[in-house]
């Protein structure tokens, strides 16, 4: 068991890419920890780098206050679980367990005894140890990956998008019980993954990165509900948010025209005449078919269900604004509706860097800040 | 639906054959146009050849004399002769030597050992190594046969030059060991090729798994990599056994000597059949060379079949 800890990790591959620029993390012991980004943001590059696969240019990585910055892969007590799940098509699946103690010189038999217990905890047993993985399901290898790292008894899991090859029923399952291995077992988890949805469920701390930064650095709840800029906005929520221009004016911001309350908590944060770029989810707009105080009005556009709700897209001016709403309060194409966005969970970012008014500026901020489009 | 179906009007019967089986015979027919020049000229350049061969096997045939003109068959004469004569049995055995030295242990070893010493080059230095190894695959025999000669040439040799005028007699005093060591270098670069795109099927992450876990690169040979691409190098391993069995190119090094000591099967058939004039004897040695070359084959199928 080991906390991780990881100071000013830079790496530029070949060819002057840089895939990590100048990273601080700090993650507890025990803690279920997510990295979660679009595909290129160095995720996999930050995990590999734990991992020893990869050589950091600069920076250190510490695991339980050891520096393991220069250490080879198999000094650092880490296991993988990779998306492929690694497994080796020509070893039994007990073999494939009990790999990691064959290469420390374990004896047969005490394999074969590590194997089943650690494949029982897995609900791999019986005829299935003698298996090999090509006969198996994928949800069935993924255990069998997982096992093996366990077997392993590593300090730091590290697992590398380990439920993307599963299909959606069977992915969450494996993220419920995931979950549950993890508390059981208390060991250290670093988890990247593309799937916001996979991080907010799983993750006690997520890290949302970008161009080899982190973006934000929070629980999942805040990355949902407050997230620190325009970029964890729009890639956090399974429906996105609306991201819409405004001016700022006595009391009220403009959009499209209209007007919207500034809430109490944003007020002091901005002054007349600034442009931001005002952030509700669609799950915290409320609709109504007859005019509410201080809200937006349009018509609707499209209607998409969602199961339990439906989302609105609802042409305000020239926006496009999307609302979540239940399934006895449906209207039809082309009603006119009004929008009132919740005060409580309206947002405000700044026009030029993306991060929320009232920030302290990023000082090194070439990244450039998201401007939402029309829709 | 399946009712309405059931009410259309059948087709007339026996009217006209059904467009289908028309065109299913047509199918047929041009099948067998377009695959009738390739089997002419199977049969006549492949099949009968071997077939004579067998029919020679069992005649006294020879080039000149009585025997040329009216061939007996003599039965299984050759066949006795051939596992009675001492030189057959000194020739098979040179042959099993060199097959297992320059196929299995030469060419096989270095191949692998290039390709994954190499496996992570890329880009024009990967480039210049593999034009490097393939020029020796591809360029004419009798060239390579004269650059070795010249090579390893005693008094005149570059081998000797660079050794400070050793004038070591290299095709006399090693001679076996000499082709082995050029036909090593020269059909290398097959088995790293091939090598090469086995270790590519490799995911990296079975490798890292191995790492992680603390493999040293023996352990990741030994448990990973080698049972991972076990069929590729069997089938390698086949075709280059096969090839070196009838490998010809050491004639034009040493013709067989010196006292026979690099006199492989197909230079003991050349031997025999155009020195000698023995052609009946030397069709049935061919005969066994085929019989052995079939066993080799079988050996390595039932390997490969033992994975699954």
């Amino acid at each position: 068991m080991a906390d991780l800890e990881i100071r000013g990790l830079t790496k530029i591959f070949p060819g002057g890419m840089r895939a990590l620029d100048g990273l601080d993390l700090q993650i507890q012991d025990g803690e279920f920890f997510a990295l979660l980004g679009p595909s290129g943001c160095g995720k996999t590059t930050l995990l590999r780098s734990i991992a020893g696969l990869e050589t950091p240019n600069s920076g250190e990585i510490h695991i339980g206050g050891r520096d393991v910055t220069r250490l080879p892969p198999a000094a650092r007590d880490v296991a993988m679980v990779f998306q492929d799940y690694a497994l080796y098509p020509h070893m039994t699946v007990a073999d494939n367990i009990a790999y990691p103690l064959k290469v420390r010189r374990v004896g047969r038999k005490e394999r074969r005894e590590a194997a089943e217990s650690v494949g029982r905890s897995l609900q791999i047993q019986g005829a299935m140890l003698d298996r090999r993985p090509g006969q198996l399901s994928g949800g069935q290898q993924q255990r069998v990956a997982l096992a093996r790292a366990i077997a392993y008894r590593p300090h730091v899991f590290l697992f590398d998008e380990p439920l993307s090859n599963l299909d959606a029923r069977l992915r969450l399952e494996a993220r419920t019980f995931l979950k549950q291995l993890q508390r059981e077992l208390g060991v250290t988890t670093v988890y990247v993954t593309h799937d916001q949805a996979e991080a907010l469920a799983l993750a006690d701390r997520m890290a949302v990165m970008d161009q080899g930064r982190i973006r934000q650095l929070d629980t999942p709840s805040n990355c949902f509900l407050r997230p620190a800029n325009t970029f964890v906005a729009a890639f956090i929520g399974s429906t996105p948010m609306n991201l819409l221009p405004a001016t700022v004016q006595e009391g009220t911001f403009e959009v499209a025209g209209q007007k919207v309350m500034i809430p109490e908590a944003i007020r002091a944060k901005v002054s007349v005449g600034d442009t931001v770029i005002l952030g509700v989810r669609p799950e915290y707009v409320s609709v109504s078919p007859t005019e509410l105080p201080g809200s937006l009005t349009g018509t609707v556009r499209v209607l998409e269900n969602l199961g339990v709700d439906s989302l609105v897209t609802v042409e305000v001016g020239d926006l496009r604004v999307q609302a979540t709403v239940p399934e006895e309060r449906v209207p039809a194409v082309g009603d006119r509706i009004w929008l009132a966005p919740d005060q409580r969970r309206l947002l405000a970012y700044r026009q030029d860097d993306g991060e929320q008014v009232g920030a302290p500026k990023v000082a090194q901020s070439d990244a450039p800040a998201l401007v939402p489009g029309a829709e | 639906m399946s009712s309405r179906a059931a009410d259309r009007p059948s087709p007339p019967r026996g009217a006209s054959t059904p467009p289908e089986a028309s065109a299913a015979a047509l199918q047929t027919r041009g099948a067998v146009a377009f695959l009738t020049p390739a089997l002419l000229l199977i049969g006549i350049f492949l099949v009968f050849p071997a077939l004579w061969t067998l029919y020679l096997g069992i005649t006294d045939y020879r080039l000149t004399g009585i025997q040329a003109a009216q061939p007996q068959v003599i039965g299984l004469d050759n066949y006795a002769s051939a596992l009675g004569d001492p030189a057959f049995a000194n020739s098979l055995w040179v042959t099993l030597l060199y097959v297992l030295g320059s196929a299995v242990i030469g060419q096989l070893g270095l191949g692998f050992a290039l390709a994954w010493t190499f496996r992570r080059w890329r880009g024009p230095a990967r480039n210049a190594l593999e034009v490097l190894v393939i020029a020796a695959w591809i360029i004419p025999s009798s060239v390579v046969a004269f650059l070795w000669i010249a090579f390893l040439d005693t008094h005149n040799g570059t081998l000797n030059a660079a050794l400070g005028n050793a004038d070591i007699p290299w095709l006399f005093s090693w001679p076996l060991l000499s082709i082995i060591v050029f036909n090593t270098w020269r059909g290398t670069a097959f088995s790293m090729l091939l090598c090469g795109g086995a270790l590519n099927t490799l995911p990296p992450s079975h490798l890292e798994t191995a790492r992680l876990a603390g493999a040293s690169t023996w352990q990741q040979l030994r448990d990973i990599v080698l049972p991972s691409i076990r069929g590729h190098l069997l089938t390698n391993l086949l075709l280059i056994s096969l090839w070196t069995f009838n490998d010809f190119t050491p004639y034009l090094i040493t013709a067989g000597g010196p006292n026979f000591a690099t006199d492989t099967l197909p230079v003991y058939i050349f031997r025999n059949a155009l020195i000698n004039f023995q052609l009946g004897y030397g069709a049935a040695i061919s005969a066994i060379l085929l019989l052995i070359n079939l066993v080799i084959a079988l050996v390595y199928l039932r390997l490969l079949r033992a994975r699954s």
